[in-house]
């Protein structure tokens, strides 16, 4: 059974959704069908799938003329409702982070969530994590109305 | 250390913290700010150098009184950082419409 490696997972966490005119089953099958992730996803480069439980991908993202490797395991495939991956990249800190996706059907269209979880923090800030995350979830909104 | 290694250090510490959650109310006067906080008004003036050094807090002198106010700028660095991902992923989800959206165009040409 694949397990989320808690111990090497940060605190940090971030909720993009969006919304496609399209069935959940398309939408699911843009994120596992390796043509489709090559095309979007890895504008291009390399890129390998094996979307079983425990399979990995690797996805070489060509950025400024320079590979950005971006690899990681499946946790969960469940066409088309739920499809969870770890995620590990120079930005991850070589560490596994979790990208879980929940596609929704709504009318024609899909519902697409996209939680990804257990980014760390880097460097110094490693060192006391505690309680920022909600401190700045707090804080977003209150920026916002500031800068608006 | 750049600005953000400095705001960062700042709010490594709970009382810090907390003294900015309260700032964030509105600018207030040193001995008011200190006042619910179980430490003396030496401890409390530690922590306020340490804010005003990463640039979170500015500090105004009207006569005898010091007021103290938040500064926007490192805190929303802080927001920018951390929100980098979510840059990333909106990003690529915007990428998979415009896909969906040619594979839609491909399928509806096969079927005329």
């Amino acid at each position: 059974m694949a397990k989320r490696n808690e111990k090497s997972m940060g605190k940090f966490s971030t909720v993009v959704s969006r919304s496609y005119d399209a069935a959940p089953e398309q939408v699911f099958s843009a994120w596992t069908d390796p043509a489709s992730v090559r095309a979007w996803l890895g504008m291009g480069g390399l890129t390998v799938v094996d979307p079983r439980e425990d399979g990995l991908f690797y996805i070489g993202m060509p950025v400024n003329d320079k590979v950005v490797p971006h690899y990681g395991r499946y946790l969960r495939v469940e066409s088309p409702r739920v499809l969870e991956f770890t995620w590990v990249s120079e930005h991850t800190g070589g560490l596994e982070s979790v990208v879980l996706l929940e596609f929704m059907r709504n009318g024609k269209q899909t519902d697409l969530k996209l939680t990804h979880d257990g980014l760390p923090n880097e460097d110094k800030a490693n060192a006391h994590r505690g309680g920022w995350t909600k401190f700045l979830e707090d804080l977003a909104p209150r920026l916002a109305k500031h800068a608006a | 250390m750049s600005s953000l290694d400095l705001a960062f250090a700042a709010l490594g510490d709970p009382t810090r913290r907390r003294i900015v959650a309260r700032l964030a109310r509105g600018r207030m006067r040193v001995t008011d700010l200190a006042h619910p906080f179980d430490m003396s008004l030496n401890a409390v003036s530690k922590h306020l150098k340490v804010l005003e050094r990463s640039g979170l807090l500015k500090r105004e002198r009207l006569g005898r009184e010091h007021w103290l106010q938040l500064r926007g700028a490192p805190l929303r660095e802080i927001v920018r950082w951390t929100s980098q991902y979510e840059r990333f992923w909106n990003e690529r989800l915007d990428a998979l419409g415009e896909f969906l959206s040619i594979q839609q165009e491909n399928d509806d040409g096969q079927e005329k």
